[in-house]
């Protein structure tokens, strides 16, 4: 039994020598307000050398990006990489190190994009509002699936002297608890929101720790708390070949919530109170001048604004979306089925919350 | 004081229990034999318990929850045996004629521990995958653990149960120095004394880098889905993969 006592304790030892330093609880954000915070990026404009395999960019606040990015010797390849740092263009260029070190590759240019807009031109009311909050994602095990853990391990140890047994209830074990794991709890949260003032529009996307960045136009990123340290990472696209842009994803630590905004033109969609060529709401509130809101239950593609439902007078959206302006201004509310339009074309979500909403101030004839 | 179970084993003999009383190994011959063939068992249990502290908890650090199942399974998989529970006799001075040989005992082992790490791994990639890592990542580094977890079991098992009792030296010295060995010298050398200050070399970073608990140690600590491990033949853990298959070799001259 001293054996088995010393082994425990050697093991308690070297977890403990390897533990991490720190941790923090997770904990929801709270709403923020889009202006609160400054971007958090700017675009450098690079022009690599080969032969290199990925280039790593430090930014401020012990941020970095990195790309992996194979390069064949005297190959040269020019890309624009989103650096974190919060004085702009106006900054001091930061070194791109090229990996490996000394394998011969190297950056031959390195400087900031120019004439990036910065968002102190937009709409005072499309700069104002308040984003949703989004809880923190760190998914664990309940209550039901350790228990169903303990039970298979107990099950397979009653079985210790039939391997093959003990597989099959491992086997069964694993099923069940990857299908109640996979049922429970909430996985990565994102919320996109269809920001309209007036005929302004804008994109604001709000997730916790991890946001892809749309490619394309740059957008302005913040984030909560405002001195976050991000990495972003670069990939190119499955198949995109060597002239493909990267896609990039922004993650930051636990308990962060990274906010995207850019301008948009809603094209072809349109909402008014007699017609909805947006797409299906699952549920919608209007306020009007008087500042009292209503509901109106689920308003489907294609028809006229649904009356109030029954006991909606006086019934406020969820608090993170009501955007708290003084009397007088209609505002209209609305969750799209689904979730759609969140991610970047292609790409696949994670499972989780997904929640996309219209918010249009000066809704209404 | 042993007595027969009444169940046959992998031979086809009779399986002996302990005397009343003990658990595993450390009694007599026949208590000797059980606790041999099973000592995946205790490792197993106590991962496996570890294993719910690290699925369950709410304050997390975000680093993946895959990592910190595997780092608990590959610490404790493949542990030596503090002692040898043979080298005192227990096959020469015991009823002379092991029920189960060898390499049947390393199978055994192998198998109970795919068993047993089987739902923790299973839940803790789920997790990891609702916090934003890709599926193939998942998909790839679980099963390297899994593997990874399997095949020391099974090193683990053969050595204690190894007619010679260099093998069973040389598996724990080569598990002591691939698996925690080289990291722990690398962070005393280089972490815990000023950065920079000792010249360690090429060879320590290079080694202690490969190292199995190195390599899910890092990623216990990524933050699951940053895309710290890339999904594909490149990404796959070669060096950790390498140093298990070492800790397996060194078993493998054993004649039983």
């Amino acid at each position: 039994m001293r054996k088995h006592f010393l082994r425990a304790g050697l093991v308690l030892w070297i977890l403990g020598a390897w533990g991490p330093t720190g941790t923090t609880a997770p904990q929801p954000t709270a709403p923020a307000t889009q202006d609160a915070g400054a971007d958090r990026i700017h675009t450098l404009d690079v022009e690599l050398v080969g032969p290199l395999e990925a280039i790593r960019v430090p930014g401020e606040v012990a941020s970095w990006t990195e790309l992996t990015l194979p390069l064949a010797p005297g190959e040269r390849r020019r890309l624009r990489v989103p650096v974190v740092t919060r004085s702009g263009g106006a900054g001091a260029v930061p070194e791109v190190q090229v990996l490996p070190k000394d394998g011969g590759g190297s950056c031959a240019q390195a400087r900031w994009v120019e004439g990036q807009v910065s968002r102190d031109s937009w709409p005072v009311g499309l700069r104002i509002r308040p984003v949703p909050g989004v809880e923190s994602p760190s998914p664990r095990a309940s209550l039901g699936v350790l228990t169903l853990i303990l039970l298979g391990g107990i099950a397979c140890l009653s079985l210790r002297r039939r391997p093959i047994g003990v597989v099959v209830v491992g086997l069964i074990g694993a099923g069940l608890g990857a299908e109640r794991a996979w049922q429970g709890g909430r996985g990565t949260e994102e919320v996109l929101v269809h920001e309209g003032d007036g005929g302004a529009w804008s994109r604001v996307r709000v997730a916790s720790r991890r946001l892809e960045l749309a490619p394309g136009e740059p957008a302005h990123l913040s984030t909560r708390p405002p001195d976050a340290s991000l990495r972003i990472h670069g990939a190119f696209p499955a198949g995109g070949g060597a002239v493909a842009e990267p896609h990039w994803t922004v993650v930051g630590p636990v308990g962060c919530s990274l906010i995207s905004q850019r301008r948009w033109d809603p094209g072809p969609l349109v909402l008014e109170p007699g017609r909805n060529a947006w797409g299906d709401l699952e549920e919608c509130f209007l306020r009007g001048g008087d500042g009292q809101w209503t509901a109106h239950g689920s308003w489907p593609l294609g028809s006229p604004l649904p009356a109030p439902v029954e006991g909606g007078q006086g019934v406020a959206p969820p608090g993170g979306m009501n955007p708290a302006l003084p009397l007088g201004r209609s505002v209209f509310l609305g969750r799209l089925r689904g979730g759609s339009e969140l991610r970047p074309e292609g790409d696949e979500l994670p499972r989780g919350d997904r929640r996309s909403w219209v918010r249009w101030v000066g809704f209404g004839p | 004081m042993s007595a027969s179970t009444g169940e046959v084993g992998l031979d086809g003999r009779p399986l002996e229990s302990g005397p009343r009383g003990t658990l595993g190994p450390g009694g007599p011959p026949g208590g000797r034999e059980s606790g041999a063939a099973y000592g995946w068992v205790w490792r197993g249990s106590l991962a496996s318990l570890l294993g719910l502290l690290a699925l369950g908890t709410e304050v997390w650090g975000g680093g993946s929850r895959l990592g910190a199942v595997g780092l608990i399974w590959l610490s404790l998989a493949g542990l030596p045996s503090a002692g040898s529970v043979l080298g005192r006799g227990g096959r020469s001075a015991g009823n002379g004629s092991p029920f189960i040989r060898g390499h049947r005992v390393g199978s055994m082992a192998a198998l109970g521990s795919l068993g047993l790490a089987l739902p923790p791994l299973a839940v803790a990639a789920i997790l990891d995958r609702k916090a934003g890592m890709a599926w193939g990542e998942v998909l790839q580094q679980g099963l390297s653990i899994l593997l990874f977890t399997v095949v020391l079991a099974g090193a683990a098992a053969r050595a204690e149960r190894a007619w010679h009792g260099g093998v069973r030296g040389l598996h724990a010295a080569l598990w002591w120095l691939l698996l925690p060995g080289l990291p722990l010298l690398r962070f005393a050398l280089d972490d815990a004394a000023r950065p920079g200050r000792v010249a360690l070399g090429p060879v320590v970073p290079w080694t202690s880098e490969r190292s199995p608990l190195s390599w899910v140690h890092r990623m216990f600590l990524q933050p699951a889905g940053e895309g710290a491990f890339e999904f594909g033949w490149s990404g796959l853990p070669w060096g950790p993969a390498a140093w298990v298959g070492l800790v397996l070799l060194a078993t493998a001259w054993d004649r039983g």
